[in-house]
């Protein structure tokens, strides 16, 4: 479509799409897509020329950068009128598509530093070789960056008071959302009500001061006294806010280590097919073999013993870390007088256990009710023929079952089974 | 010679194109507004809580006359098994003239968080074949069991075998202390109790996670870079739609049947031992007497081959038919080869012994 059509084709879309939000979007969308589709093809022209020079240059980098940024901006706009699906998908092949993108820059420089020392003899695995040293090096500082900031340097080194801070700031933000949902909350109230404001604002006030006089000491307060069991629980969530982080840059090491590994065996799968004569022609072909060499390098660490320990010690960690902070959480809700996720679990394990007992009751019901048709049934006389238990094989869907008629169904009742005392009530 | 051969402007060519098929294949995805799924026509024909029995609309006028209930994993939904049209397992033994009820689960929220394996097997299951069994007349059903399923259905049939008929059990996990699965591996240094006693429901996300994590490279980021090629395609489009549809459509899992499930199952081996009690009743596989017919993916990376061939290794029946299929733990429903060969495996052999 040349520029003058689209300016035509633009206002038309619009006006016959007016009212229509669907068709809108649609319009829209067609036109991104025209325009982005030309774009690359203005683009490819451009760079046809010189694509030799581009290829050791950091043309990937930069536009594709750029085209991604454009491309996660508009997505929104792309699917607003999608369903959930298609809207989850394609941000998903977006994600595919950058992982690609990645990977091709990585390509690109690789071939920028090995290339021209080919042609004047050089020797290709030497260069090889440097090359993924230095992309080794490249991920050791890419794993740094993949903890959250001070994080994983504070729990390795043991900075006690930096995790301090920082688990203080974790409790912060953790707490805040509770603060202003009750400020709101009263506030919304009064509103509502038509109450007087000054009475809410002093029942805010005396919230927040419970909060202060709750959460607010834990910090400083010791360990002995009257908060000796808040500060305890406290302290608890303390330690294991630090583990979860100290496991969390073990489980990170180990992978980033064997990220390494797989640069290595990918190397030696280069040579290996140098050597053989064997070559890859296709940017889509190297990324494949790339893939295929990181998936058995984990695949050979995931199914390691070692793994799966530092695996659940992470996962374990997190876990008891979230446990802890459920635990101070139920503290405060019980200290504004509102029911915490305890109480809401003991609620649930009441239904469920009513639930089952309903379940269990109905059928010695059945059962009963069973068995006293078929006495009803056998006292009538004997003229009446005792129900055969194996049914007729023709029988059709809705056929009165015969084997209802067994008296020996009594052998079958149950009753509800006794709580487990491995399952613990909450 | 040096193996990487890409010519810069035949690179600059191939990103273009990719990046066209991006452009156009989102395009595409944008246009579409609804994923249909399930397509074969059924009634609900029992229901309790969350749990619901449907019965699908037999494709012959006289189904062979004892059904089968298919009884499905806890993880993920069952549709898998009727996905589309032209990739159903249920509307191809439909065809061959068998009567098919279907188990689903629902999904598990908070206020399920105590239901145990016992409720789920001695209650809802027992309850669904109960319904088949009085609106056919009979004392037995046949049942089929997938995965998670099928140890499930397995549970059942040696704590009730005289309510099974015939036992199909598909790429269904046995022996869980076979190395070469991965989740086998990752489930021992889990401590369980601490998660579900933290997070009460087992979230659907986390399991995923730990499923995406067994092919990382190949799940998170070469699938869709090979998803751009077909992205023209509006059927092919469609079919990989459902299909991640399927695979993120992860219920949570109710927090003691994971429990017990995990603990038992995957940490302890508990099954093949002859050492799991469910609802105080212990489950002994030499119970399992009817004839079984055990089906396996061979390059199965969720449910090892290993695992489910031991079935018949631990079970009493002397009538035991182990079918391996080519394919991976979903290719087993979906692939085309499957549409072919799997259903009327399946049927043959259940026709000949109903």
């Amino acid at each position: 479509m040349t520029e003058e059509e689209q300016q035509q084709a633009a206002p038309e879309a619009a006006a016959g799409a007016a009212g229509d939000w669907v068709a809108q979007t649609q319009a829209m969308t067609s036109a991104w897509v025209t325009a982005q589709s030309q774009l690359w093809n203005d683009w490819a022209a451009a760079v046809q020329p010189t694509a030799a020079a581009a290829a050791g240059g950091d043309f990937v980098g930069d536009w594709m950068q750029q085209w991604q940024a454009l491309a996660r901006t508009s997505l929104g706009g792309w699917t607003a009128a999608s369903g959930d699906e298609a809207r989850e998908l394609a941000t998903r092949l977006l994600t595919g598509e950058q992982a690609f993108l990645g990977f091709v820059d990585m390509a690109f420089g690789m071939m920028k530093a090995v290339a021209p020392k080919i042609d004047v003899g050089d020797e290709w695995k030497e260069l090889l070789r440097r090359f993924l040293g230095q992309m080794r090096e490249d991920m050791l500082r890419g794993q740094s960056a993949w903890a959250s900031p001070g994080d994983g340097a504070a729990a390795t080194t043991g900075d006690v008071t930096e995790l301090w801070r920082l688990y203080s700031l974790e409790l912060q933000r953790f707490f805040g959302p509770w603060g202003a949902a009750y400020r709101d909350a009263a506030v919304n109230m009064g509103e509502v009500a038509k109450g007087d404001p000054t009475a809410i604002h002093k029942t805010f006030a005396g919230f927040l001061d419970a909060y202060e006089l709750t959460f607010g000491r834990f910090f400083t307060a010791p360990s002995v006294g009257y908060s000796r069991e808040p500060t305890e629980r406290l302290l608890k969530g303390f330690d294991s806010w630090m583990e979860m982080n100290r496991a969390a840059v073990d489980f990170e090491t180990e992978l980033a280590n064997t990220g390494m590994h797989a640069q290595e065996a990918l190397m030696g799968r280069l040579v290996d097919m140098g050597e053989k004569g064997e070559h890859i022609t296709t940017l889509r072909g190297f990324f494949d073999l790339w893939v295929d060499t990181l998936e058995k390098a984990y695949y050979e660490l995931f199914g390691s013993e070692s793994f799966a320990t530092l695996q659940g010690r992470y996962v374990n960690a997190s876990l008891l870390f979230r446990r802890r902070q459920g635990e101070l959480l139920d503290e405060l809700m019980d200290t504004v007088g509102l029911p915490g996720r305890k109480e809401v679990d003991q609620l649930h394990r009441h239904v469920h256990d009513l639930r089952i007992e309903v379940r269990w009751m109905k059928r010695e019901m059945r059962t009963l009710r069973r068995d006293l048709k078929a006495k009803a049934e056998s006292e009538a006389g004997p003229a009446q023929e005792k129900p055969s238990v194996k049914p007729a094989k023709s029988a059709k869907p809705g056929a009165k079952s015969a084997a209802k008629a067994a008296p020996a169904a009594a052998k079958r009742r149950r009753r509800p089974p006794a709580a487990d005392p491995k399952t613990p009530r909450p | 010679m040096f193996p990487i051969q890409i010519k810069p402007d035949e690179a600059v060519r191939e990103l273009v194109e990719f990046n066209q098929k991006v452009i156009k294949g989102i395009d595409s995805i944008a246009g579409v507004r609804e994923i249909d799924v399930a397509p074969t026509p059924k009634e609900v024909v029992y229901q309790e809580d969350k749990c619901v029995l449907y019965h699908y609309e037999p494709a012959v006028k006289k189904p062979c006359s004892v059904p089968i209930v298919i009884v499905y994993a806890l993880v993920n939904r069952p549709y898998m098994v009727d996905l589309q049209q032209d990739r159903s397992m249920v509307r191809n033994l439909l065809a061959l003239g068998l009567d098919i009820y279907l188990i689903d689960w629902g999904y598990a929220d908070r206020g399920d968080m105590f239901l145990t394996m016992d409720d789920y097997i001695n209650g809802y299951l027992d309850n669904c074949i109960r319904a088949v069994r009085k609106r056919h007349g009979l004392d037995a059903v046949n049942v089929l069991g997938i995965c998670q399923g099928g140890t499930f259905s397995l549970c059942y049939a040696a704590m009730h075998p005289k309510r099974v008929k015939n036992l199909i059990t598909m790429v269904t996990p046995v022996d869980f202390a076979t190395r070469d699965g991965l989740l086998n591996v990752w489930s021992q240094g889990l401590d369980v109790d601490g998660m579900v006693d933290t997070l009460g429901n087992v979230p659907g996300d986390f399991m995923n996670g730990g499923f995406l994590m067994l092919k990382p490279f190949q799940l998170m980021a070469q699938k869709y870079v090979g998803f751009v090629s077909i992205l023209d395609q509006q059927q092919s489009l469609r079919s990989f739609l459902r299909m991640e549809k399927w695979i993120f459509d992860s219920p949570d899992q109710a927090g003691e049947t994971f429990r017990q499930f995990i603990k038992d199952f995957f940490q302890d081996n508990k099954l093949i031992k002859g050492e799991v009690e469910i609802g105080g009743t212990r489950v002994d596989l030499g119970r399992v007497t009817m004839p079984i017919l055990n089906i396996y993916a061979t390059e199965d990376h969720l449910v090892p081959p290993a695992s489910s061939i031991a079935l018949e290794r631990h079970v009493g029946s002397k009538d035991v038919t182990t079918v391996p299929f080519p394919g991976g733990h979903i290719g087993i429903y979906v692939s085309s080869r499957s549409q072919k060969e799997l259903a009327p495996a399946l049927a043959s052999w259940v026709k000949e012994r109903c």
